[in-house]
Order: structure tokens, then sequence, then C-alpha cells
């Protein structure tokens, strides 16, 4: 009976009928995943998880009580109840507070759900990653250093005291390798990964690349300049970047606590003008398209930058009531914690120049393909830092030879201001992001 | 639960299994959310899950579950042995016997104020008055201020008959704050935590822990970068856990070593760093994150990784000792019951030496005075050896003194090259932990403390945007 999310909703409010209370929500995950975990050529276990959550909040006039609970028991939701009651009574009033959503509904999304994820048996999932791994065992000096296949799903259930019932069903497939590969007596290490909301990953492909990167990782050495140089963010690093940037900086939240550096910017041209970044709730299989956000308002499309113009930030319905405006539909939470804004998939609109055309008219520079410490950059003050584990050095249009064990800087206000030569097309997507590949005009590089 | 643990466990070896153990855990959190000096959010949450894990014929399956009935555990056993068993029949794998000292023990961590005799209200009066201190002047635009704490009850139990229980608690506070002058920002965030009830709270200096980092961030302001290149360093003690952890820790570990991945495999015995360096991996450091035993329930130790210079040991799990033929040190450590344990660090530390900071700075003609506090994290690539960690807001050294501050940066090196480059080793010794961070590893975040001593290295590589 608890199989069901529907069920622990209807549990948690004939439960509430005991209390006293302004409104209530009930916020239920069921997640069932499968997880293939491999290394030293061969698979070294396989996991099976299941977990099912809740999370209430109680509202007392304008106090909020909340309370998240693993649930095997009815005994559970009726504690995780009594906890939020009690810390609603606690708590001081928030003055901002409105009420919960109150025009919940849902949107028409398509390919977020694969049957097949769901019915999916440790069986299959073995068989594909021993076709990884054959991929991989045709090359004698390449091995599989650790890897991994992943299937899940999640049923996500919103019930609130107003009547509202909602409920999404999301899958996710995902895939990993990484490969060391021996090239006299220096071992490189490459990997590859991809996600898809279809049980559709191309295995063969993924140990492919991760052994390409591998190859060129071994051939990779140091460089000895110290110098400002022009880079290409590949677009395996420009998604790190710009998520590390754009992610908690872009929300409503953000802005009004005063933590944003693009508050009162609203209008100004503050990035190049070539630079269009739209958060993506309705992509087709998009990994963060749903029908709804995780309050119930129906996701859409927002334009964060518009030519380089900023338009929009990220608003779940609490910041928009603060702000008198409505929701953009970017309501994110677990079970665990309560709704806050969050980018769903943060899209740079890509150019027309391939990574090719962009290497051709570059004189010297460094094309940044993978990187270690990069999500130490700093989105408030803009600093960037990444030490680059695999790059190429390239020299009069072409890539002479691979490069590895150097940190590059830079600011990124005045990268994306005044510092993009070219945006590629070659659009890759993430999760929560998704960039093509840029050039960009001048980095620091600090090297020995 | 252990009744039905029990039964779970004999129908596994009753079905074939040659080992199999069972996790247990509850979590208790409360994390308290101030900003800009009123209540933010107030998230409290209970977790109750088993995770079981079934060998056979040298294959792993492993089950975990929020669903605790009788029924629900004898499932997942069912789960865990089914797929042990499908693996089993599609790859070949080498059979290997798991042994272990049998071990039945209580451990209680020791605490005056418990953590269920907290009232919310003083967990969000202690949030709100603090975070009120951080706005000592009008740069000061964004104040957060966190108070987490954690109980923990582990129940570890395997068929070689090992019944472990652990329990816990951790509490924490942490402070960001971002200041502003005209078109430029900073932040810094900053915390201190401990394996302790609330009355660490009453132990440490909060006043003066806020108004100090809120200075440091309008400071930093009028700051200026590092300057790109290499240069001798001194690392304060902080600095000197997180490049203990990332440029020697993962590498010592035994599944990483296991898996060809790490570039101090072949390195066993050999000298590897100068003489004064030591480096040990102990479970039970006081200001650290307290691990008495690993998650099979395998004692943890004080491990001598780097003895003298000479690399002596390696971090190991139960599979891991066995395949690489080593000791066990209890170090098989999982997040939580939704993943299998993974070798992994406890606390890792250098220990101290004999020199003073002025021997350090005095021959530096131009240099980085490396501090720790603000960092947040560093990376390993393993096989590369390449490795990098963020430092705080630092000081310039020139000529053998420390001269003006600098923005916080990114260092980077190799860590055959860096280790030979330690010259000099202080004699204070700081290992510290966090509640709001951790360790990651496969997706996995564990908890860990690292630290050491001030320490001298000849040449690292400093980033920076001149």
């Amino acid at each position: 009976m608890m199989e069901h999310v529907e069920d622990i909703g209807d549990i948690v409010f004939s439960e509430l009928k005991k209390y006293d209370f302004t409104e209530a929500d009930a916020f239920v995950s069921f997640k069932k995943s499968w997880q293939i975990v491999g290394g030293a050529n061969k698979i070294e276990h396989v996991n099976f998880r299941q977990n099912i959550g809740l999370g209430i909040r109680v509202i007392i006039r304008k106090k909020i009580g909340f309370f998240a609970t693993t649930v095997s028991k009815r005994e559970d939701i009726q504690y995780a109840i009594n906890k939020a009651y009690k810390i609603a009574k606690t708590v001081n009033e928030d003055k901002n507070w409105v009420s919960l959503p109150r025009n919940l509904g849902s949107t028409h999304v398509e390919g977020i759900f694969d049957k097949k994820i769901d019915e999916l048996s440790s069986d299959e999932l073995i068989k594909l990653f021993l076709v990884g791994l054959e991929v991989i065992k045709t090359d004698k000096n390449a091995y599989l250093a650790r890897g991994k296949i992943g299937g899940g799903v999640a049923r996500i259930g919103i019930f609130t005291s107003n009547g509202d019932s909602l409920v999404k069903k999301e899958s996710l497939a995902s895939t990993m390798f990484e490969i060391n590969y021996k090239k006299n007596g220096i071992v490189g290490m490459g990997y590859e990964y991809d996600y898809s909301r279809m049980w559709n990953l191309s295995i063969e492909s993924v140990a492919e690349k991760a052994l390409s990167y591998a190859k060129k990782s071994a051939e990779a050495t140091k460089i000895k300049t110290i110098n400002k140089l022009s880079v290409i963010w590949h677009n395996r690093f420009s998604l790190k970047i710009l998520d590390n940037m754009l992610s908690t900086t872009i929300t409503a939240d953000a802005v009004q606590q005063k933590r944003s550096p693009y508050m009162n910017k609203i209008g100004e041209q503050i990035f190049d003008e070539n630079l269009t970044i739209i958060d993506e709730g309705l992509r087709p299989a998009g990994l963060g398209t749903a029908p709804f956000d995780d309050e119930g308002i129906p996701q859409q499309n927002t334009t964060i930058v518009e030519k380089g113009v900023l338009r929009n930030f990220l608003y779940d319905t609490y910041t928009a009531n603060k702000d008198k405006c409505k929701s953009t539909g970017n309501a994110s939470r677990s079970y665990k914690s309560l709704p806050r804004p969050s980018p769903h998939d943060i899209v740079i609109k890509p150019g027309t120049a391939t990574l090719e055309d962009m290497i051709c008219n570059i004189s010297e520079g460094i094309l940044i393909i993978d990187t270690i410490g990069e999500w130490l950059s700093d989105p408030v003050s803009g600093a960037i830092n990444a030490t680059v584990t695999l790059g190429a050095y390239i020299k009069k249009g072409e890539i002479k030879n691979f490069v590895k064990g150097f940190i590059v800087s830079g600011n990124w206000f005045e990268i994306a201001k005044s510092g993009i030569r070219t945006i590629g097309r070659d659009i890759r997507h993430d999760l929560g992001v998704s960039t093509p590949s840029i050039w960009i005009d001048k980095m620091v590089i600090a090297s020995d | 639960m252990e009744d039905y643990i029990e039964k779970a466990l004999q129908f596994l070896m009753d079905n074939g299994a040659c080992f199999a153990d069972a996790r247990f855990q509850r979590r208790v959190v409360n994390s308290v959310l101030a900003e800009n000096k009123e209540l933010k959010r107030y998230e409290a949450n209970s977790f109750s899950g088993l995770g079981i894990r079934a060998l056979y014929r040298g294959a792993w399956g492993y089950a975990a579950t929020t669903k605790l009935s009788k029924e629900d555990i004898l499932t997942a056993a069912k789960i865990a042995l089914n797929i042990s068993k499908n693996l089993s029949e599609k790859q070949l794998n080498e059979p290997f016997e798991i042994s272990q000292e049998v071990i039945n023990d209580n451990f209680s961590l020791k605490v005056r104020k418990k953590l269920e005799d907290i009232s919310s209200e003083e967990r969000i009066k202690l949030a709100v008055e603090s975070n009120k201190l951080s706005f000592i002047n009008k740069n000061i635009k964004n104040s957060r201020t966190i108070v987490a704490d954690f109980s923990e009850e582990r129940l570890i139990m395997n068929t070689l008959g090992t019944r472990v229980k652990i329990k816990i608690a951790m509490v924490g506070i942490g402070q960001s704050v971002v200041a502003k002058v005209n078109d430029r920002y900073e932040k810094i965030f900053e915390q201190k935590s401990r394996c302790s009830g609330f009355e660490f709270f009453d132990k440490i200096n909060i006043e003066n822990f806020i108004v100090e980092l809120s200075k440091l961030v309008t400071d930093v302001l009028h700051a200026r970068a590092a300057k790109a290149g290499t240069y001798p360093v001194v690392l304060d003690p902080k600095i000197v856990g997180l490049f203990a952890h990332e440029m020697v820790g993962h590498a010592t570990e035994g599944d990483l070593i296991l898996r060809k991945e790490s570039i101090l495999q072949n390195k066993l015995n050999m000298k590897i760093a100068n003489e004064n360096v030591t480096i040990i991996d102990d479970g039970l450091v006081d200001t650290g994150y307290i691990v008495p035993y690993d998650d099979e329930g395998t004692k943890k130790n004080r491990t001598f990784v780097i003895e003298k210079g000479i690399l002596k040991r390696f971090l190991t799990s139960l599979e891991t000792s066995i395949k690489l033929g080593m000791e066990k040190t209890g170090n098989g450590r999982a997040e939580g019951i939704f993943s299998a344990p993974l070798v992994r660090q406890t606390n890792y530390f250098l220990n101290s030496g004999d020199a003073n900071f002025e021997e350090m700075i005095e021959d530096i003609d131009f240099g980085y005075y490396l501090l720790g506090r603000g960092a947040e994290g560093g990376e390993v690539n393993v096989t590369q050896g390449t490795f990098t960690f963020n430092t705080g807001p630092s000081y310039i050294i020139e000529k053998g003194e420390v001269k003006d501050l600098i923005k916080s940066t990114s260092i980077s090196g190799n860590i055959i090259d860096t280790l030979k480059n330690i010259e000099l080793i202080g004699k204070d010794l700081e290992v510290s932990t966090s509640i709001f961070g951790g360790c990651g590893k496969e997706g996995q975040l564990v908890k860990v403390g690292d630290g050491g001593p001030h320490v001298k290295v000849r040449q690292m590589i400093v980033g920076g945007i001149e």
C-alpha cells in the first residue's frame, strides 16, 4: 500500500485531520534504480535500490513547519506530521509568506519516461556493460579503470490541503567509462559519459570516445609557457564553467538576498551580444524537462539572457510572491528539502562554427578539454580557476600536441562581456546545462 | 530489526552465498538557515534504511531499501543474491574468501548536550543571532548562517558473526558572506564542526568567528590576485589537510590501487618523500570525524601510510585487503545504505615535524603563504598524478616576511614531484572536519577529517590572472 505515492498522500491528509492548520502539502518521492559498477576490466558489483520519501509542510497562518522522513510504515508518516506541526508552532511568522501555490497544473511534455527503464533487470544491465567492455578489450593497451551503467525511475507526487493532487513520472539512464591507456610507459586516462531519458544509451560509442580521450591523455605533456593565450572551451569544459557561473546566481532567491552579481541589472547589456541563454523546462526528452515543477507549477522555457541583455531571473512561488510576479515554474526540491528556485536546463544558444573551424583560426592557443577543480571557481567574484588534465596545444590553426598539468585562470564577467570570440554549434547536453564549445580571446596559463 | 536481519543473512548462507553483510542506518538531521538577519529555512528529517550485500562465487550483489518490514528485508536479501548469482553466470569471477576478526561492540560517542534534547527554538536562535553579527559594515550585502546537526546509528552485521553498533552525533556552524564595492563582489565560506553534542557551540567563540570572516571578505575586496607561476609556498594546517587528502590520500586508496588507477601503485616500500614526511590515517581524532569501525565492521586502526618518507601501506577494505594481500586498515566506508562501501580515508593528516614558522619563510625571496580559511576543497586525477585545490585569501611572502593579502587562488602540482618538494614541517598540528561537506568519490560523499602542521614546499603552481 506504500507502493503508490497517491496512497501516501491519502494517509497524510487523513492523519492531518487531527491537526489545526492553515494549509499543508506533501511531497512524496518513490525512486527505484539499478546500477552496475565496474573496474579492473570487469563488473565489480550490481546495485539495486529503492527509496520512499515524504516531505510534509504544515503552515499555521504565516508560520512554516517542515519535516521529512523515509516511509516504511504509517507511524513514520504520523511522526513526521507531528514534527512538522511542532516546528510550525515554534517558528516566527514569515512576513513574505502568502500561501501555497494556487495555480497548480501540468504542461504536455514528451520523452521523459521510458517504461523499459522501469522494467529493467540486472540481466540487461550486465549484458550492456559487457558490450562496452568488449570495445575496450579490443585494444590491448587499454584497460577499464572504472565504469558505470545505471537506470532509474522516479514517481513524484504533490498533494495539498487545497485538494490539488499531481503525479509525474520520470526516468533516467546513464553511463560512464573511464579508461587507462598505456603508451611508452606512460599511463593516460580518459573518460566519457552519457545521459538519456530513454533506454537507448550508445554504449559502444561512449566506450570508443573514452578510449580516444585516454589515448590523447597518454600523449599529453607539460607546457612550459606562462602566458596569456587564446583558449577554446571544449563543450566538455564549457558545460562545467557555465553551470558553475550561472546555476546559483540567476535565481530570484539569490537576487532578492543580494548574493547575486546580477542584481539590479535586468535590461542591461551584461554579456556579449552573441550570448543568448535560455532555461529550458520543456525541450522534448530534455534532462530538465517535466510537466510541472516540484511545487506543481507548469514548467516553461525562460529567456535569461537575450543577445547579451539580462532579461529574467528564475522564480518559484515564494520568490514570485515577494516580487509580485508569476513563478517561472522553477521550484526544485527533494523530499528532504523545501522548494527553492533552480534552473532546469541552462542552454547556451549555439552558433554556426564547428570546433574545427575555431581551431583553424587560432594562431596560438589551447583547447581545454578536461579539467579538475573547475568547480572551485567562484560565481560571485567571477574568478575562474581550473587545472587542465587534458588540453591540446594549437599552433597555426592545427593541433600540435596534447598537454596537461597547468592552471587556466580568468574572470567570468570580463570573458562573457568582451572575451568571447566565437560560439560553436556543437551543443552538448548534460544534467542542468547544455553548451557548445566556445572560443575565448585570452586566459592566463600558469605552469612550471 | 536485528532479528529480521539475522534471518535474512541466514537465508543468504542457506542459499549459497559465501559471505553477506547488512547495514542498517538511522539518521536524524536538523539544518537551520538564517539569511540576512532572518530565519530562512528550517529543514529536518529522519532517515531509516537497510543495505544488504551478498557474495556468490566472487560476484557481489547489493540491494538497499527504505522499506523495513520483515518481508521487505528478506526481499532485499533475495534481490542481492539473485544479482550476485546472475553476475557469476555472465562473467567469470575469481572466487575469494572474506576473512575478518569477528567483532561484537557498541560504540557510542559521549555527548553532554544530546541533540534530541535541543529545541527548535534553540537552533533557530543560535542561527539568527549569529547571523546578525556579520553585518559589520555597509559592504556586507549578504550573510548566510547554517546551524546543522545530525545523530546517527549504524548497525553492521555479517555472516562471519560481526555485530557492530555505532552511535555518533555531529554539529557545526557554517557562515557564508558576500561583500560588494562598486561592481566588485567577493564571497567567502567558512565553517566549524565537531563530532559532539550541542555543547560544542559553548566551547567556540562564535562572535569572533563571524566577525573575523566579515572583516576578511571586506579586506579581500581591495586585495590583488596572485601572479600566475611557480613559487615556493608555505601552507597552513588547513591547507595541508587538503594537500594531504588530495595529493596523497586518494592515491593510496586500495581500490584505486587494485584497479591500477593510482600513480603510487608500484611505489610500496619506496622512498617517495623526504625523511621528515609521515602521513597517517586515523579513525579516532577528537577534532576530526570519528570512525571507530568502518562500514564493514573492521576496526579502524591508526594507519601509517607514509613513514619517514617511505610509502608503507595502502588503505584497504575487506575485499581489497584480500586481493592486494595487505592488512585490513578499516577503510571500507559508504555514504549510506544506498551504496556499497568503497575504500575511503578517515582523518588523513601529515604528522608534525620540528620547524618553526620563521625558518619556513626566512629564505623566501618571493612566494606565498597559503591559508585554508575560506578554501572549499580540491580534486585529484590519481592516474596522471595531477592534483589541485583552492586556497582561502592568502598572503605574499617577500624577502622573508609575510606581506600583502591576496585573493583566493588555485594551486596545482604533480604528486610524485611535490612529495619530494616538501622541505620543512612545522611543530604544530591541527586536524578538522566539516558537517557541511565531505569527500566525494564515485558519487558517494563521506565525512572525513584532515590536517597537519605548517609546511614549506619548494615549488607549486599558483594560478593567477596576471
